[in-house]
């Protein structure tokens, strides 16, 4: 399978002519990208995502464009991550709302398993079922564990992962140390068991991690419901893809329907003062840091 | 007063009375009797013993029973059997008489006295009291095989209404057989229990893995064929020390799956300290129960099936279960919800989601859900707002209002000062009268989103108006995203 000489040519002709109109660049793109997948599937890669069902998309054009041409990996590892401290429930949830896409596949009924850690139910609190609900995610879909140890619960994902009874295995593990090592044992044992790991952690930019992809996330302000001007209304997350196999970085605001499982673009809030990781001195954000931490 | 060979060799006797000792032998070395000792190590060997036969009893304050039914051939014949024990005992520095017999008496009365039969045995050795014995003694009955050639009517005439005559006589049918005396084990032995005597011990992890594997393969074909599963497993790992070290497992649901049982004893196996050697294991089922038929609906796939022994693993490694958070009926918010068992609900099928009315997704991709009913009690939609996490013990904080009973508009919570943006509430949660004993006051909660749109689940505690002790607090009970 592969792309008549002609067609390559005209490709190379449209490149060669810089300027041009959203209407030709369009279907080229479109073309390259079909392209590109089926090279991915002739390799037969490991993470080329293979499965059958519904692609694992965020249902936003602007974002899924930034993406592999055939979605996340259904059966990898991603990470996801607070862009401060006070932003784990925003990285959580946002983790929750990415789950909850990839589990709205109807040829996957299996349910989802979030790994947790003693020591963050007493800094963020337990997760709560009427919580989930309120995202989305029906409770009859929905397992927990509590570890004691980083360590038990890097095990636990990667058992979880491997046993293939879950369509996610979620871990938020603040002080685990997910290095490259961990991580490519993570995305071995979900590849092997075609389920979606995601693990939720403030991790240090510089480390290096097997992921496919990685989230970057902090909250944003809501808009509100029509009816109450003063209330809060869907959630708001600003996110980041600082890093995707086979795709490209990229940030946005997005909106989570969760009665509907879709984000929703939001275009007036793209970049500006609302970004926190856009401060440059770090200095705001290390105080705010350590200040809840202290608390 | 007990002694020992080298005490016995200097004229002194078990009985005599420390003082006449000490007269006898001045510079005789001698210590308090510590009967809850002795109990030990003989509850001790016991336990060691069972690894020539699983129904052990002790029999206090200094014989051990072994019911050896089938298993002497195991060691080569009664007299082999019997020579090995004494041989390994020896070599821990025990002193021991030993006997086999048909019946628990005869068995007692030849492992304490030297008799070629059971007729030349003293009298003392049917288990009766002193009084009895001399009684009998003094009535010239001074064997076994004397009494045993009165017949037994007059016997019982003779003693007729006195506690002599029956115990004489139920210890002389239970030392002949025709009464049987029961035994109770120490640790009941199970129905399904596999075994393996090692020729040399082994202490490489990979040795007794394949011991093991010996064993479970050998358990689970066992429970098999009688279609149970195991819940609670015991492996019991006999160093050549004569130390014993065991193992317990647990399971969800009953299994007789070896590789299932493997996996969960594998990991355990390895933290044992194997010693000088391991040079016999034994591994029984100590709960079983009808393994339930592995069958699922075309639908459904064998997920359940992984997820129980996901949780097995979880909970012998870590000792921790996956769980559910299962819906309560109540409206205090930490009541209405509590952990459950993530495995005895039916297998998971259908309704992914707690919504069903799904839009569009990008692309123009057809919504392929089938419309679902009966998704539970609450929808998404509906009812207040909940937080994603919540705080086990409620955090103070300290709040700034516009007016006394109004939403806050800036807090001090883990001692950062937030400024409220925007706000939902209040949400009145009001104390359940019937358990208003708890001193527990209403509560209204608030929905916060502060200026980087942060959520926080505030509540006040208390009514506006009260003051001193009973005035209104702050908590942050929970977080959203």
């Amino acid at each position: 399978m592969r792309m008549e000489p002609a067609r390559q040519m005209r490709a190379r002709g449209a490149f060669a002519s810089v300027p041009r109109g959203e209407e030709t660049i369009g279907p080229l793109i479109e073309a390259l990208r079909h392209h590109i997948a089926r090279i991915e599937r002739m390799e037969g890669r490991l993470d080329a995502p293979r499965t059958r069902g519904m692609p694992w998309v965020m249902g936003v054009d602007d974002l899924d464009r930034h993406l592999p041409a055939s979605g996340l990996a259904r059966g990898g590892l991603h990470d996801v991550s607070p862009a401060l401290y006070g932003d784990m429930p925003a990285a959580m949830g946002f983790a929750l709302a990415l789950s909850l896409r990839r589990m709205a596949d109807t040829s996957e009924r299996r349910p989802l398993l979030w790994c947790r850690l003693a020591k963050e139910e007493r800094e963020y609190g337990r997760l709560y079922g009427h919580g989930l609900e309120r995202l989305g995610l029906s409770r009859r879909r929905f397992v927990t564990v509590t570890l004691r140890k980083p360590v038990a619960l890097l095990w636990t994902m990667e058992e979880a992962l491997k046993s293939g009874a879950l369509a996610v295995v979620m871990g938020d593990a603040d002080g685990v140390h997910a290095d490259l090592t961990a991580t490519r044992r993570l995305q071995l044992a979900a590849h092997a068991g075609k389920s979606a790991g995601l693990l939720v952690f403030r991790r240090d930019e510089a480390l290096a991690t097997a992921s496919h992809t990685r989230w970057r996330v902090a909250s944003a302000s809501s808009r509100s419901p029509p009816h109450d001007g003063l209330a809060p209304g869907a959630p708001h997350w600003n996110v980041e893809l600082t890093r995707a196999r086979g795709g490209r970085p990229g940030a946005w605001t997005l909106e989570w329907h969760h009665a509907a499982h879709r984000f929703s673009l939001v275009p007036g809030f793209r970049g500006g003062t609302i970004h926190p990781w856009t401060d440059k001195t770090g200095q705001t954000a290390a105080a705010q840091g350590s200040a809840l931490r202290a608390g | 007063m007990a002694v020992n060979a080298t005490a016995r060799s200097f004229g002194l006797m078990r009985g005599q009375r420390l003082a006449d000792a000490r007269a006898q032998v001045p510079d005789l070395l001698s210590d308090l009797h510590e009967a809850e000792e002795d109990m030990k190590s003989l509850l001790g060997l016991c336990r060691w013993l069972e690894r020539y036969s699983p129904w052990v009893a002790p029999d206090t304050p200094d014989g051990i029973f072994l019911d050896v039914t089938g298993v002497p051939h195991l060691f080569g014949g009664e007299a082999k059997m019997l020579a090995e024990m004494r041989t390994r005992l020896e070599a821990y520095g025990f002193t021991a008489r030993s006997a086999i017999a048909e019946t628990i008496g005869a068995a007692w009365a030849l492992a304490r006295y030297d008799a070629p039969k059971l007729d030349a045995l003293p009298i003392e050795a049917l288990r009766i009291d002193a009084e009895s014995a001399r009684t009998l003694r003094r009535l010239g009955l001074k064997t076994i095989g004397s009494l045993l050639t009165i017949p037994r009517a007059s016997l019982a005439r003779r003693f007729r209404g006195e506690v002599i005559g029956e115990n004489v006589l139920l210890r002389l049918d239970e030392m002949m057989g025709h009464r049987d005396e029961p035994l109770n084990p120490l640790n009941p032995p199970s129905s399904f229990m596999a075994h393996r005597a090692l020729m040399e011990p082994v202490i490489s992890s990979e040795g007794l893995e394949t011991v093991l594997m010996g064993l479970v393969t050998a358990l689970a074909r066992d429970l098999e064929r009688q279609a149970k599963g195991a819940t609670r497993l015991l492996l019991k790992l006999f160093r050549t020390d004569g130390s014993r070290a065991s193992l317990p497992a647990g399971f969800s649901a009953a299994t007789h799956d070896p590789a299932h049982i493997l996996r969960v004893l594998k990991p355990k196996l390895e933290t044992i300290d194997a010693g000088f050697g391991i040079d016999a294991m034994t591994l029984e089922a100590r709960e079983t129960a009808m393994a339930h038929v592995q069958q699922y609906g075309f639908m459904e796939d064998d997920s359940t099936l992984a997820m129980e022994q996901l949780n097995d693993r979880v909970l012998n490694r870590h000792e921790t279960e996956i769980v559910t958070l299962e819906a309560v009926e109540s409206h205090i918010p930490e009541r209405a919800e509590k952990p459950g068992r993530a495995l005895i609900r039916p297998p998971l099928a259908g309704s992914p989601f707690s919504h069903t009315s799904r839009t569009g997704e990008g692309k123009g991709r057809k919504n392929l859900l089938p419309p679902q009913v009966g998704e539970g009690p609450r929808r998404g939609d509906e009812g207040p707002s909940r937080p994603l996490l919540i705080f086990e013990h409620p955090e103070p904080a300290t709040v700034l209002a516009s007016v006394p009973d109004g939403p806050p508009m800036r807090f001090t919570w883990r001692r950062v000062t937030r400024r409220v943006v925007k706000s939902q509430g209040p949400e009145r949660v009001a104390p359940e009268w019937w358990r208003l004993a708890d001193g527990e006051r209403p509560r209204d909660y608030y929905v916060i989103e502060d200026a980087q749109g942060r959520r926080y689940w505030l509540y006040r505690e208390g009514l506006y108006g009260e003051t001193g002790e009973a005035r209104p607090k702050w908590f942050v009970h929970g977080l959203s995203s």
